[in-house]
């Protein structure tokens, strides 16, 4: 049964690290935390749902869906916390983003009443067994979805004049405005990303666990933000790692203690490391 | 001067409390605390639909010693906190006589003491904590306890079944352990063993884990003790893993909202019932069409019971022949063999229900009573 | 004239930093600012920049004002800087921090990253090419994978005045380029000045380096506590009773 549960674990592993990612983004550019982050890929969640209940049982445009929504809701929480916000103590934009976390939960409360829908299943039949280890095509799927995401973003960000913009203005958004830079296009188009990242995530959790409400956004939020401090929030190398690192913890949690705990040990590291590494595993080497 | 306040304060307290309970009020004023949104939505509406429709018959018959009923509905939205503070509400205006609700055993728990400390009946339809009801002597419950309903449960899971271990998941709130544990009890006590036992907190959403190691050790049985909604969500997390076996659970299983949200991975999954909306009895009958074709959905054992509580307070108004809180909260812990939708109610001692449950299985998408 | 600036005026608080300082500047021409520590020469740079807003005055550019306009605008412009304390893009390759210089002059953004078309590619191997042929000129090429943060002092300052030559400006500000370099690497940078007005390059110049100075500025603007009190060749300059004052005047008091 371990190895089941590092397969479990891998699999969470894999929203926790995307969820990571998108904090890791705000977090390079504005030295910010978006905490309706969970929100968004709550309303992703939804935009998925919608879509194969209502539209067509086709997955992939209900991730799609999931990462339109996330675009257009986190491009508006950075034009409403952040940019109107500007030179107001960083305090208000946090406060205005937990704000945003409690509205748009009630939203979706309001709109799809707050009992928990159902997510049809995909790809959950067992691609194969391993040492009594059972692994399904969508687990695999979710893997490597993550993967490629975070290729693909690694080569947005190293590998194009986009991303070297953004990691221009994340460093030094002055010098890179003298440099013809459009900062706040930059900053909101990242900004929009991280959205799309969260919404895109939202449909993917609400597929491998076949569930979507209002309040699933909370605690998706802080898992991905402990593994975002948890791996080191200034760079996408660290999320990834905590992301992985917080899903194999927190199944083999459940193994070796009660599964009661599991929630505990997360927050449990999230309260370490802010305290004593608040650059995460990783540190404050690798920047975005 | 503080202290002049304080008494000026308790006089007013007390002249209005006086008031109101010498003034002969115009109505029978009830309060109904139900969770509207939140996760127990689906029971909350149930609740208020089935209050307004038994105050309705009530009131079209005449009501009770010539008044007629009126109701003030919170929403407790299943949060213990929220439930307090409209007990506040409730126990602060004088005219109301009694409240039906909460809905989950923690919220009415919450609010008991305030209920207690007013001298305020404080009925709820579906509360099963085994501590609720003998908690205070203002609080019933109509459900019956977990006490009553689980060795229906394991009887059917030893006895008929033929199973032999089993490994329980439950929700960690005063229902949940107390549903594990009388379930524990009487399948150890029919010679059944409990290999495994993990829990969750509610709002969880990915059950992968907790399942895989239960599944780890091989029982052959599962027990959850938990509302539909996560009865549902396990089920399928369960199907996926390719783990097959009988699940057994609570009659909070019960709901139409199971076989919608599970589909086929809760086919097979046993609960129990008090009330049947199948069931032929002509009143049972009565009721459910004029709920389906009122409210557009079919009424689950919550609306039921909550019906039911109407018509026990109505009863033991007319028993107690006076408006008196105090009256009719000797004549409601009285009552005895009431002939409700969800079976007979007596009330034991300690203000529970003595209750009858059926067995019942998911078969093809819908449930049917275990013959 | 290519710039013109009139009354240009910068306060902090109660500080004067800038005030009404005029000054015009040919085209070709290297010019330079020099004046006492807190003189107000950064702030004079940064107002021109706007990297920080002025208060009042004018700057006409080409004909054109821009004193209202914003960094990335005064960049497209045509008018590019160093900084007296390095900014380079730490945490950047120096090839990165050159490539990032050539922002303006490839417009396919978002939809060229997105669908890689034929113009996106063109584009980002023109300034790469770009990049790696200013490096050459100041002699990084070697070092250009390295992290920006990693050089030694003096080839950060390089480096940097690549990164401002990347917009192929047609005014350069350099911010006291030759501090923290050697004596060889300061002769190097004063023929590397000549050669760019040579290509036609305006220079606007703060520099502390006296030597430097007056061997390479064709004129010269003195500031002292924010306002210029002198402007002339190196030889007027040299003379002129206020400068030496505000230099050694409390020295002689
Ligand atoms: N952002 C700022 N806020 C407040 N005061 C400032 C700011 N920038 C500069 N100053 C003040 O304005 C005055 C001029 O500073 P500035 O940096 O322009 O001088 P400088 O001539 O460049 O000096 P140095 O030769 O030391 O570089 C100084 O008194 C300085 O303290
Ligand atoms: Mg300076």
């Amino acid at each position: 049964m371990f190895l089941q549960q590092l397969i479990n674990g891998l699999a969470q592993g894999s929203l926790f690290a995307l969820i990571a990612i998108s904090f890791s983004l705000v977090w390079g550019l504005l030295r910010m935390v978006n905490f309706a982050m969970g929100e968004v890929y709550m309303l992703g969640a939804y935009a998925g749902w919608l879509v194969v209940m209502y539209a067509t049982p086709n997955l992939g445009v209900a991730l799609v869906a999931g990462f339109v929504i996330g675009w257009i809701v986190g491009w508006f929480i950075e034009k409403v916390a952040f940019k109107a916000m500007r030179g107001v103590p960083h305090i208000a934009s946090l406060v205005c983003t937990i704000g945003f976390s409690f509205f748009l939960k009630e939203l979706a409360s309001a709109l799809f009443r707050a009992e928990t829908k159902s997510m049809p299943s995909y790809y959950s039949d067992t691609a194969f067994t391993f040492a009594e280890a059972n692994i399904s095509y969508l687990q695999i799927i979710m893997v490597v979805i993550a993967v490629v995401m975070m290729v693909l973003l690694q080569i947005l960000f190293y590998r194009t004049k986009i991303g070297l913009a953004v990691r221009a203005v994340a460093l030094d958004y002055r010098t890179a405005s003298l440099m013809g830079m459009k900062v706040d296009r930059v900053t909101s188009l990242a900004f929009s990303l991280s959205g799309a990242l969260a919404g895109f995530v939202g449909v993917l959790a609400a597929t491998y666990y076949n569930a979507v409400n209002a309040s699933m956004g909370f605690v998706a939020g802080l898992k991905g933000f402990t593994a975002a401090v948890f791996g080191g929030i200034t760079s996408i190398p660290g999320a990834i790692l905590g992301g992985y690192l917080l899903g194999a913890i927190e199944n083999l949690s459940v193994k070796y203690m009660s599964s009661g705990y599991r929630d505990l040990v997360s927050y449990f590291i999230l309260i370490t490391f802010l305290l004593f590494r608040p650059n995460g595993i990783l540190g404050k080497k690798a920047k975005l | 001067m503080q202290n002049k306040w304080h008494s000026l304060v308790g006089v007013t307290l007390l002249v209005g409390g006086a008031t109101g309970a010498w003034a002969a009020p115009s109505t029978i004023h009830i309060a109904l605390t139900a969770p509207i949104t939140g996760d127990y939505a689906e029971y909350g509406n149930n609740f208020k639909h089935s209050v307004e429709l038994a105050i309705e018959e009530i009131n079209g018959k005449g009501g009770a010693l010539g008044k007629k009923f009126e109701l003030s509905v919170g929403d407790s939205k299943g949060d213990p906190k929220e439930s307090a503070i409209l007990a506040q509400k409730w126990t602060s205006d004088s005219t109301i006589l009694a409240e039906i609700g909460d809905f989950t055993s923690t919220c009415c728990m919450a609010s008991q003491p305030i209920y207690n400390r007013a001298g305020v009946i404080q009925l709820s339809p579906t509360a099963s904590h085994t501590k609720f009801a003998s908690g205070s002597k203002w609080s019933f419950s109509a459900y019956g306890t977990q006490y009553w309903e689980q060795p229906v449960m394991a009887s059917l899971a030893v006895d008929k079944l033929k199973l032999k271990t089993a490994a329980i998941l439950y929700i960690n709130n005063d229902w949940g352990v107390d549903t594990q544990k009388f379930f524990k009890e009487n399948f150890e006590k029919r010679g059944g063993k409990i290999l495994a036992e993990e829990s969750y907190f509610s709002g969880e959403t990915d059950f992968n884990a907790v399942l895989t190691k239960l599944k780890g050790a091989k029982p052959d049985a599962l027990f959850i003790a938990t509302m539909y909604n996560d009865g549902a969500l396990i089920s399928k997390q369960r199907e996926k893993m390719g783990w097959n076996l009988p699940v057994i659970g609570s009659s909070a299983l019960y709901s139409p909202q199971l076989i919608q949200l599970g589909g086929t991975a809760v086919n097979g999954v046993y609960s129990n019932v008090s009330f049947f909306a199948k069931d032929p009895d002509p009143r049972i009958q009565s009721f459910v069409k004029t709920f389906e074709t009122r409210y557009g959905n079919s009424p689950n054992f919550a609306a039921a019971l909550a019906y039911d509580c109407v018509y026990l307070l109505a009863e033991a108004v007319k028993r107690a022949n006076a408006m008196d809180r105090s009256a009719v909260r000797d004549a409601l812990a009285a009552t005895k063999d009431f002939k409700g939708l969800a079976g007979s109610i007596t009330f034991t001692q300690d203000r529970d229900a003595i209750k009858s449950y059926k067995p019942v299985q998911v078969v093809n998408g819908d449930f049917q009573l275990v013959k | 004239m290519i710039m013109e600036i009139a009354k240009l005026e910068k306060h902090f608080g109660g500080l004067v930093a800038v005030q009404e300082v005029d000054l015009a500047l040919a085209a070709g021409s290297i010019h330079a600012v020099i004046g006492p520590n807190g003189a107000g020469k950064t702030t004079f740079f940064n107002a021109i920049t706007s990297i920080i807003p002025c208060d009042s005055g004018q700057i006409t550019w080409k004909g054109e004002r821009i004193e209202k306009l914003s960094p990335q605008s005064i960049s497209a412009k045509g008018i590019a800087r160093t900084f007296q304390n390095i900014r380079l893009f730490a945490f950047m390759s120096v090839l990165e921090n050159v490539i990032a210089g050539t922002h303006n002059h490839f417009r396919s953004f978002v939809w060229g990253a997105l669908t890689r078309n034929a113009r996106y590619r063109r584009e980002e191997k023109e300034s790469r090419e770009m990049a790696m042929a200013l490096l050459e000129k100041v002699g990084l090429a070697e070092k250009h994978a390295e992290y920006a943060r990693n050089l030694p002092y003096g080839e950060q300052r390089k480096l940097e005045i690549a990164r401002a030559l990347a917009s192929r400006p047609d005014l350069l500000l350099l911010d006291e380029p030759a501090a923290g370099m050697n004596n060889t690497e300061t002769e190097e940078l004063e023929q590397f000045i000549r050669a760019l007005r040579a290509e036609g390059l305006t220079v606007l110049i703060i520099e502390h380096d006296v030597k430097l100075i007056m061997g390479l500025a064709d004129r010269i603007t003195v500031l002292d506590h924010g306002v210029k009190i002198a402007e002339g060749t190196a030889a007027e300059i040299q003379n002129n009773e206020k400068v030496i004052e505000a230099y050694l005047g409390k020295r002689r008091v």
